[in-house]
């Protein structure tokens, strides 16, 4: 008899005499974890090596959405019709391997994550932190309706409390192997309960903040900032030398985060923190790490591919739907909507490679997709990202302005030349939201590279024949070829220096970049320019662009002409204040 | 100094005169009987007053009132212009040297016509018109490409004098692009196939309900006007485009075109039939 076996059978005459109360299991109340037990890690280490050849086994793909106050949804994601299941929800449902755990209307149910069917309901309150299977038994960790301390039950697949823990500490996310559930608790520990006799038999204490337990790839991790692996390393957590891996420091919009704390409960309706999450997969064995260096970032409508290493952005993906969740899978991300799509991602190139449908828009949505291997070819190119980005920058949607603000930068910060010409089309093209334009104006500003594309943009003239009408983004180009010092942007910028289709606050930004790069050949445009413009009086760009047009003169040695015009009465007393130097 | 019969103007007189040849028309158009006299300067006191900011708008128009005849005082108003000006005096300045129509005012004005301020802009092509040469036309044809349509429409009628059949191409993209001030201009210029592409654009021109003379009516007297004359198909060809276009204004201009001088006997008897309008049945 195995050991899940033989704790059955105790338990089994444990609940037998004590299902009329309802109860169905033996409980511990009030000081659940013991105080004598040490936590320094080798108990866990000890544990570890006991069930190391004990394997976890995976649970079903599944995406499983709730729409009204009533409606559970559900499908598999390897193929397979969507099933609905009716039942008053007050809680986010926690898929748990193959279970789905849902709570509403003062019961708790369980369904068969693949099919819908309800495989158990028993009186509960509160709703649940987490929730863990191992095959047989589901642990769930709940909020006491006191909304203090944590209550954890292990039911079987027949319905039977197993066992029941209550603690004053708060229990976050439960993880189970073969009759052992692991408990993250107050945020520093993890205590293995042996179910089949009701007591704590190990105990260990993390470096880093623990809430949550959950498998992986057949491993076990506990973590919520970092993942540290159930392995042989476990015992070494308390000095931080354990199997944990963190996502690199990026500073992404709205601040996503990897996992939510596991001491929360969730509402079946969604919250701004759905659209906006990290999806990563640690690996369950070898050096820690995340699957396949990249991890995912959800926006709304955006999703962006990481690199693990040094999280920098490597694929964008623009939706038709704002995300609301989804799960990690090794290759790859599936991603849930709010129209009830779930949408697989090739982790490496960002590229969809497959789609599968809830049937219905969901106001939330979670994913499990533990054993997916759907990824894109080898040979499959993805598109270049400065194009992946701009689809996203054309997104319309509300919000949207953070990740696009932040895929600005990104343009702006990036090593290919052609991120420039990009940026031209968002800028000139009016691609984005007018609260961004002047971000996007500032990263093309920025650019330092693809100056061929900035000298195209500016031969862009307003010309009535021709049909054509000058750049709206000559002011940002005329920065940013300033900055280089580019010469050969001069008759281009004297050109559109004196076009008085040029709005005035470009002029003032194309007379600026001359006095950097003009050349002696447009000295007759900047004399032209300071004669005709000496005397504005008040026009504030205007009277700039006349003194960036006199640093021009006397750099290209007229400086007597600026001379002259301190000393000539029709020279506005506004650009002689520009002219003269501050004593 | 001595002060024969030269007589000082002053800036109420200078308007008087400036209304007088305002309503005499622009040089170029359809004036009616002679120009109006101008008036002679004192140029030594109008050259003072050029220097001083307080005098210089009544010596600019003293110099405009004066028109050709104060040639010897270009320079002096290129120098003011070239050095720069505040706009209504930009104005003033570009006025009177295109008054004045001494062909080397034409390379200081030409920037004007890019000026911010719209009136600048618009004193600039009027005046190349009058000033003339290689850097009025080449001013005048880029006005054609401005955003500004009072700048296009002014370029496009001072083409007529500035310009040379060089500037037909773009004339005609102008009044393909609805510039119907090109179309005079083009029917002043153009070379004999230039003209017909301009007649076969007559849809562009035609305004059949108009009972004012217009467009279509410019453009056959432009073309009755030139010397030498343009050869009779093509004049046939614009007369029967006119008498064609069924407009009210068409049969009064016709019936003053017949008595021109040097049309051939076979223009004016085409002509003739157009301003009796269509043959009626017995």
């Amino acid at each position: 008899m195995t050991r899940r076996a033989a704790s059955r059978a105790a338990i089994g005459t444990f609940c037998t005499a004590l299902l009329g109360a309802a109860c169905g299991g033996g409980q511990t109340q009030g000081a659940a974890f013991d105080p004598a037990l040490r936590d320094d890690g080798k108990t866990m280490a000890a544990l570890q090596q006991r069930l190391a050849a004990v394997p976890i086994p995976v649970g079903p793909d599944v995406a499983v959405g709730v729409f009204g106050d009533r409606s559970l949804v559900g499908v598999p994601l390897a193929g397979g019709e969507p099933w609905t299941f009716e039942h008053p929800i007050d809680c986010r449902p926690v898929i748990a391997g193959g279970v789905v755990v849902g709570a509403g209307d003062n019961e708790m149910f369980g369904l068969d994550a693949r099919t819908g069917a309800l495989l158990w309901a028993r009186k509960a309150g509160g709703c649940m932190r987490g929730a863990a299977d191992d095959g047989e038994i589901t642990a769930v960790s709940s909020r006491p309706i006191t909304g203090l301390g944590g209550i954890v039950v292990a039911i079987d697949r027949d319905g039977l409390v197993v066992r029941q823990i209550e603690d004053d500490s708060d229990i976050g996310a439960p993880g189970i192997i073969d009759g052992f559930v692991f408990l993250p608790w107050e945020g520093r520990y993890v205590s293995a309960y042996d179910l089949s006799i009701g007591e704590e038999v190990a105990r260990v204490r993390l470096s880093t903040r623990v809430t949550r337990a959950f498998t992986s790839g057949g491993a076990l991790f506990f973590g919520e900032k970092a993942a540290t692996r159930f392995d042989d390393h476990i015992g070494l957590a308390p000095a931080g030398k354990a199997s944990t891996v963190t996502l690199p420091p990026r500073a992404l919009p709205d601040d996503p985060k990897w996992m939510e704390s596991g001491h929360e409960t969730l509402p079946p309706r969604v919250l701004p923190s759905d659209h906006v999450r990290l999806f990563a997969r640690p690996t369950a064995s070898g050096p820690a790490a995340i699957s396949g260096g990249r991890y995912a970032a959800t926006h709304g409508r955006a999703a962006l591919g990481l690199d693990a290493e040094n999280g920098a952005v490597v694929w964008v993906h623009a939706h038709d739907a704002a995300f609301l969740g989804g799960a990690a899978y090794e290759g790859g991300f599936a991603l849930c909507d709010s129209e009830g799509s779930v949408t697989f991602l090739d982790a490496r190139t960002g590229v969809e490679v497959g789609r599968a449908s809830l049937g219905k828009p969901v106001d939330v949505c979670a994913v499990q997709a533990d054993a997916s291997s759907k990824i894109a070819p080898a040979s499959e190119a993805p598109r270049p990202l400065r194009d992946q980005i701009a689809d996203v920058l054309q997104l319309r949607y509300l919000d949207a302005a953070p990740i696009q603000r932040f895929l600005l930068g990104e343009l702006a910060a990036s090593p290919d030349e052609r991120a420039t010409e990009t940026l031209i089309d968002v800028v000139a093209g009016h691609v984005v939201q007018e609260d961004l334009t002047p971000d996007a104006r500032a990263a093309l500003a920025a650019r330092t590279t693809g100056t061929r594309f900035m000298l195209e943009a500016l031969a862009q003239r307003h010309d009535f024949l021709e049909g054509t009408t000058g750049t709206p983004a000559l002011a940002p180009l005329a920065d940013a070829l300033a900055r280089t010092g580019d010469t050969r942007a001069a008759p281009l910028l004297a050109e559109h220096l004196l076009d008085p289709a040029t709005p005035i606050a470009d002029v003032e930004r194309a007379a600026a970049a001359l006095a950097a790069v003009a050349r002696p050949e447009e000295l007759p445009a900047l004399r032209a320019f300071f004669a005709m413009y000496r005397s504005e009086p008040a026009d504030a760009p205007l009277v700039s662009a006349v003194s960036h047009v006199a640093r021009a003169l006397s750099r290209l040695g007229e400086g007597a002409i600026v001379t002259a015009a301190v000393a000539d009465p029709y020279t506005s007393d506004a650009v002689k204040a520009r002219l003269q130097p501050p004593h | 100094m001595t002060s024969k019969t030269i007589r000082r103007w002053r800036p109420a007189e200078l308007v008087a005169v400036g209304l007088v040849l305002a309503m005499a028309g622009p040089a170029g158009g359809q004036s009616k009987g002679p120009p109006a006299r101008p008036p002679r300067l004192d140029a030594t006191a109008v050259t003072a007053d050029l220097a001083r900011p307080e005098t210089v708008a009544a010596a600019l128009a003293a110099i405009q009132a004066a028109g050709p005849s104060a040639k010897k005082l270009a320079p002096q108003v290129e120098a003011l212009l070239a050095r720069g000006l505040p706009p209504h005096l930009a104005a003033a300045a570009i006025g009177a040297l295109g008054a004045v129509g001494a062909r080397s005012s034409s390379a200081v004005i030409a920037p004007y016509m890019s000026h911010r301020d719209a009136s600048v802009r618009e004193a600039a092509a009027k005046a190349l018109g009058n000033t003339g040469g290689p850097q009025a036309a080449a001013a005048l044809a880029a006005g054609l490409r401005s955003y500004d349509p009072a700048v296009r429409a002014a370029s496009a009628k001072a083409l007529r004098s500035a310009g040379d059949r060089d500037d037909v191409p773009d004339l005609l993209r102008a009044l393909d692009r609805g510039e119907l001030d090109a179309a005079a201009s083009i029917a002043a210029l153009c070379a004999p196939d230039q003209c017909r592409e301009l007649l076969d654009r007559w849809t562009l021109i035609a305004r059949p309900g108009s009972t004012e003379p217009g467009p279509q009516e410019d453009v056959l007297d432009a073309m009755l006007a030139r010397k030498p004359p343009l050869p009779d198909d093509v004049l046939l060809l614009a007369v029967a485009r006119l008498g064609a276009s069924g407009s009210p204004s068409a049969r009064p201009y016709l019936q003053t075109a017949k008595k021109k001088r040097g049309l051939s006997a076979k223009v004016r008897k085409a002509i003739e039939a157009a301003a009796r309008g269509p043959e009626r049945a017995p």
